[in-house]
């Protein structure tokens, strides 16, 4: 036999044999789409290390790479919490001691193993030996991390935390990242190769400034339905909409723009799903160092002064008008306050009563960009005719943040959205020790029973007691008024083919495991 | 030529130094604190502590006196050295690097496009003085010259992308796949180079009516030759020496658009990154970029002013 022949049988051998039973099989191209969403926020993200995290963007990828010990039940409104890495939780009876029970057999990505409790500790414990990592001050309160064995977590709390569930176990310090990935790669590489148990495996981070994350179907929830997602930076609304309704996009994120949102809307191939953000609260901040608006009187004043109906005409359809902090939609909301509705006779009354007869110019600091331009000139148009004189200063977001931060600012509308526990909010708009740069009490509002209300609740782990302290709360801060709640805000969710359905996620979060395709 | 070019260079070199001092200074004297920026602060609300602050400041440098920062910076630039991003963690030089091409993609793409519609029209035009289709170029080159280009992207995106799905409407396409970047280039280009198409269509039109009347293209028609050949060999191979004055600029402009362009079409690229860079108070990445901006626009006006002796013999560098 020539050699030929012989290299043709070794061939046909081979071939049988790669087809037969038992031997290696070809591989058959994966039927499941690939898809391409808009990340959430206008800016690229880049760091995928949860503990060095820097963009909002960035949480659109980490549910999708990583998982908690616990998380919010995946829905627009977190109110839910479920089991996620640990299969179930106890809490000791001071409320000191939490006690988690791993899932056995969940996987990490790339082949790095078995999740295990030391993965846990790991975890936690490099954000809290390290004070240049995001959440190290979040987790000043727990006072150790242990691997009690395998499979089981305990950790201990300096002070009891009625929110320790929601606030930290299953927020943002509480992803659990593999051990042996940041070990080996260091935290520089991690955050670019980042490493996790989560229904998608992070590809890479494109020059392009896409994110492509591909299906983990070893997933513990079972395998997603869609083969790959590439995370789209697109800055300008109107072109994401257009790309979305082109087909160039999938699955995109808007707000705030009434027009892209009527276009989509009106588009038949796009389905559009409205989701109000009741915890993300759009509101009238007040300066510290503005002499006028540390008089009670012209707070209420000025709230009285705002005709939210015509807030609402010119963003028709989208936010959710506000007439208290945060609505009984939501755990500890409450309609149970003193309110302020429209009032121009009232409002010119308080002002005469603190001083003010003929106003007083006051200038309103906002950032550029909508809805804030438009409800800003809105605002000025209506404290003028409460006989204010009022100037619009305009400055980017950055410019608006640092001058926030400083206190040197008259007034200025921005949004504050705190997720799931009322503990986040309370304690970052209201506690005295939130000041700048600690938290987001720009005012430097400053009261003993509103800290004492506030840190009542948070150590308090009886639910319904909470409950009664947050309304007692807000009693207070709405007699108070340290800000005007406007409205809650809103974004549309809206995708195409093969996109059937979708859950849509609290907080910028997106769910890549609930897509379903045709 | 060599002292000639040698002299220019060293010239981009101090007008270099210039822009970069310049730079420098209009970042910090814009609002906002770069330690903000680094922590990203403005987006993720993280609870930081003064001293935190304090300490990234010192690592940064940006607590020393700005004449100071200024000399470090020099000294790193001179090594060839644009610094590390507060916002990416990486050298600006390996960021702006990555993101070049997509933009000197964009910027050739566009200046293509001028060339290829503005000179034949601007010719066209010339050459049919005070007819209808004149005064209809004309109009034509107004409109498109005054038109914004983030509305001419805008309506090019809604006719040719949502409507007759031509063209894909955001990204730069697959790197390593010319054509899909070619797919993704012609809408963005477009919109770039249609304003531009305007402007050169006018300098031809103007260029080609003076240089028509000259003696020797009356000496060419009289000797006989094909009104062909004495328009492209005879008068537009002068007309076009202005024209190429016109394609400097243009290019330059096509790299300055590319900011507004690439932002509306999500593409990547140098532009939208000087964006994001100014936004996030990047001060190392917002330095970089412009620097490297302003040598891009040094080597085309020099490219230009090499190409006039090409074009005219009469030229001589000295």
């Amino acid at each position: 036999m020539g050699r030929r022949w012989q290299a043709l049988v070794v061939l046909v051998v081979g071939l049988v044999a790669a087809w037969g039973p038992g031997g290696p099989t070809l591989a058959q191209p994966d039927p499941r789409p690939a898809l391409r969403a808009r990340l959430q926020f206008a800016r690229p993200g880049g760091i995928y290390d949860p503990a060095q995290w820097r963009y909002t963007s960035d949480w659109f990828v980490y549910p999708n790479v990583f998982n908690w010990l616990v998380r919010w039940k995946p829905g627009p409104d977190p109110r839910e919490l479920e089991p996620d890495l640990a299969e179930r939780w106890t809490a000791s009876a001071d409320g000191l001691v939490y006690t988690f029970t791993l899932r056995r057999g969940v996987q990490f990505h790339k082949g790095l193993g078995e999740l295990t409790a030391e993965d846990v500790v790991f975890s936690f414990e490099r954000q809290m030996k390290d004070p240049k990592k995001s959440f190290y001050e979040a987790l000043a309160n727990i006072k150790a991390v242990e691997a009690v064995d395998r499979y089981t977590v305990r950790i201990t709390l300096k002070e009891r935390d009625g929110s320790f569930l929601w606030t930290v176990v299953s927020y943002r310090p509480g992803l659990i990242v593999s051990r042996r990935a940041v070990q080996q790669l260091g935290d520089a590489a991690f955050a670019r190769s980042p490493v996790g148990t989560g229904p998608f495996e992070f590809v890479e981070l494109t020059g392009r400034g896409e994110v492509v994350v591909r299906a983990h179907d070893g997933y513990f929830r079972g395998k997603p339905a869609v083969r790959q997602i590439t995370f789209v930076h697109v800055g300008d609304e109107n072109a994401a909409a257009a790309a979305l309704r082109s087909g160039d996009l999938h699955i995109i994120w808007t707000r705030g723009n009434p027009e892209v949102v009527r276009t989509l809307r009106a588009d038949r191939a796009v389905r559009t799903v409205r989701v109000i953000e009741y915890y993300n609260l759009f509101q009238v901040q007040f300066g510290p160092t503005f002499r006028p608006v540390q008089d009670v009187r012209v707070r209420r004043a000025l709230a009285h002064a705002i005709d939210r109906r015509a807030i609402a005409a010119a963003l028709p359809g989208l936010d959710e008008m506000a007439m208290v902090m945060r609505p009984p939609q939501l755990f500890g909301g409450t309609t149970d306050v003193p309110t302020y509705p429209f009032d121009l006779a009232r409002a010119r009354a308080l002002l005469r009563e603190a001083g003010y007869p003929n106003g007083f110019p006051l200038t309103l600091m906002v950032q550029k960009r909508e809805p804030e331009t438009t409800v800003a000139e809105i605002l000025a148009a209506q404290w003028q005719a409460a006989g204010l004189n009022v100037k619009i200063d305009v400055m980017d977001p950055t410019a608006a943040f640092d001058r926030r931060e400083k206190g040197t600012f008259d007034v200025t509308i921005s949004a504050t959205a705190r997720p799931g526990d009322p503990h986040l909010f309370f304690w970052d708009v209201f506690h005295s020790d939130a000041a700048p740069p600690y938290g987001s009490n720009f005012f430097r509002y400053t009261d003993r029973d509103v800290d004492a209300l506030i840190d009542a609740g948070r150590i308090t782990v009886d639910e319904r007691r909470r409950e009664q302290i947050y309304v007692a709360l807000q009693k207070k801060l709405m007699t108070d008024l340290p800000i005007i709640p406007l409205f809650y805000r809103h974004y549309e969710l809206a995708y195409r083919d093969p996109v059937r359905a979708m859950t849509p996620g609290a907080f910028s979060m997106f769910w890549g495991e609930t897509i379903r395709v045709r | 030529m060599a002292p000639y070019i040698v002299r220019r260079l060293l010239g981009a070199v101090v007008q270099a130094s210039v822009v970069l001092v310049i730079a420098f200074t209009l970042v910090r004297l814009t609002p906002g604190d770069p330690v903000t920026a680094y922590l990203s602060r403005v987006q993720s609300e993280a609870r930081v502590s003064p001293e935190r602050i304090a300490q990234i400041r010192r690592d940064l440098g940006l607590d020393r006196p700005v004449v100071v920062q200024l000399g470090y910076y020099v000294a790193r630039v001179l090594r060839g050295d644009l610094g590390i991003s507060y916002t990416q963690s990486q050298p600006v030089l390996d960021i702006v690097r990555s993101q070049l091409p997509f933009t000197l993609h964009l910027a050739l793409a566009a200046l293509l496009i001028e060339l290829l519609i503005g000179v034949p029209l601007g010719v066209y035009a010339a050459t049919r003085r005070g007819s209808l289709a004149d005064y209809l170029a004309t109009t034509v080159a107004t409109a498109g010259y005054s038109l914004p280009r983030f509305w001419i992207g805008m309506v090019l995106i809604m006719v040719f992308a949502v409507r007759f799905r031509l063209f894909p409407v955001i990204g730069v396409g697959e790197v390593g796949q010319p054509l899909d970047v070619l797919h993704h280039l012609i809408l963005p280009a477009a919109a770039l180079g249609i304003a531009g198409a305007a402007y050169v269509s006018r300098m031809t039109r103007s260029a080609m009516l003076e240089v028509l009347g000259e003696d020797y293209i009356r000496t060419a028609r009289a000797k006989g030759l094909a009104a062909r050949r004495v328009l492209t060999h005879h008068a537009l191979r002068n007309a076009v020496i202005p024209v190429v004055t016109v394609v400097g600029v243009s290019l330059g402009r096509a790299l300055g658009g590319s900011a507004v362009i690439e932002t509306l079409f999500g593409r990547a690229g140098i532009g939208s990154l000087l964006v994001e860079a100014i936004t996030q108070r990047d001060y190392t990445l917002v330095q970089g970029t412009i620097l490297v901006f302003a040598l891009g626009v040094f080597i085309v006006n020099l490219a230009v002013d090499l190409a006039y002796a090409w074009l005219n013999p009469r030229i001589r560098f000295t």
